[in-house]
């Protein structure tokens, strides 16, 4: 039988690492005993977020109007991966690139494009996943830093129904090569959705120039890239469904453009901008 | 005094082990503790800035909601789970009913 010499000591104990555990972290100047709004509290290991210089290919500019991937202002793309042990979400906000519009008869049978979103921006909401995502074992960051996405090829384009007043819309397949974990496999993306919108009083308030959306729902095997880990298949879905909306504008964002998102992510957001447009 | 000791135990167990059980059916029944994340909060504050003005969202919308789970969903806070409070109680109230101690012996 347990004695009180045990008991106590262990109650004590049990009651130390609850304590700690609730304990809110607090900010280096806040008053003793103040708590911060749970939404303001930081995490722990949070992963900088490092995008490469992008700048649009010379010859793209060439076949038409080049559209500029507005990165850093909304959410891009969602990861979800579901299995009967857990369902994952991630996030990213960073994806840059661009795209060049068709002709003006046949605007959305893109001329060329190209998205690149680096794989350490994706954010799962838990620090401890985000670093297992981004490791060898996984997505492997350090050697193949990028998702990529190259577009070949716009095919059975026809009209959609204008979701909004001033929005053209096109249903469409987008044909290209997908890049993930170093390997580069051809992807056809069938129910995408190409979306012009002019310039209007009211779109400027929230970015300048012409405004281009694409947005699509495709699903990825993890094995076709090369990722092999013990757990796809029970903790991470084999299969990852990704959806993905990316607004462009004609005009090239400048830094102070894109609206900085707050925490961590603002910093990521707005050395990112700095990055892409060199300034 | 062994068999009030081991029923107080059992009681400490289940008390415990019910308030887990409720707590992840209430929180959505996850695998894994998660936490509200600052980075997805302020990401989902900006949804819609950009999209709206192509008719409004594209996206799933963000899960950030606190989620007790069965297991710890990564050191510090979300260590908190149905494992890490109900195992320790389990372990002594295991004990209770078969460790032979000192005292036992005395009583």
């Amino acid at each position: 039988m347990l004695s009180p010499r045990i008991l106590v000591p262990a109650a004590l104990l049990c009651l130390c690492a609850g304590v700690a555990v609730a304990q809110p972290e607090t900010k280096p100047d806040a008053k003793p005993g103040e708590r911060q709004p749970p939404e303001r509290r930081q995490r722990p290991a949070p992963i900088e977020v490092k995008i490469p210089a992008f700048t649009v290919p010379a010859d793209a500019k060439t076949k038409g109007t080049v559209y500029y991937c507005l990165a850093g202002m909304e959410r891009q793309a969602t990861f979800h991966s579901d299995t009967p042990v857990e369902q994952i979400d991630g996030y990213s906000s960073t994806v840059v690139g661009y795209a060049v519009a068709g002709p003006k008869d046949a605007p959305a049978k893109l001329a060329a494009g190209e998205w690149h979103m680096p794989v350490t921006s994706v954010d799962t909401g838990n620090g401890m996943r985000n670093g297992h995502m981004a490791s060898e074992g996984w997505l492997d960051a350090a050697k193949h830093p990028e998702i990529v996405f190259k577009l070949k090829e716009v095919k059975d384009i026809q009209n959609a129904p204008s979701p909004s007043p001033g929005v053209t819309a096109y249903a469409c397949t987008l044909v290209g090569d997908m890049t993930i974990h170093g390997v580069t496999k051809p992807m056809s993306i069938a129910s995408a959705k190409v979306s012009f919108l002019p310039q209007s009083a009211e779109s400027a308030k929230i970015a300048q120039g012409d405004l281009m959306m694409v947005n699509c729902k495709f699903s990825l095997k993890l094995s076709d890239f090369e990722v092999q880990n013990k757990v796809i298949g029970q903790k991470v879905a084999e299969n990852v469904d990704l959806t993905v909306a990316l607004v462009h504008s004609t005009v090239k964002p400048e830094p102070s453009a894109a609206k900085p998102m707050e925490g961590h992510k603002g910093d990521k957001a707005e050395k990112a901008d700095k990055d892409i447009h060199g300034s | 005094m062994k068999a009030l000791i081991q029923l107080f135990a059992l009681l400490c167990f289940a008390a415990i082990a019910f308030a887990c059980f409720m707590l992840w059916d209430a929180t959505g029944r996850h695998a894994f503790t998660n936490l509200p994340s600052a980075e997805l909060a302020a990401l989902s504050r900006q949804e819609g800035s950009l999209t709206s003005l192509f008719g409004g969202a594209t996206q799933p919308p963000i899960d950030n909601a606190f989620a007790f789970g069965l297991l710890p969903g990564g050191v510090g806070a979300e260590a908190a789970s149905a494992l890490t409070f109900a195992g320790p109680a389990l372990f002594l109230t295991l004990a209770a009913f078969f460790r032979r101690g000192k005292l036992l012996r005395k009583v």
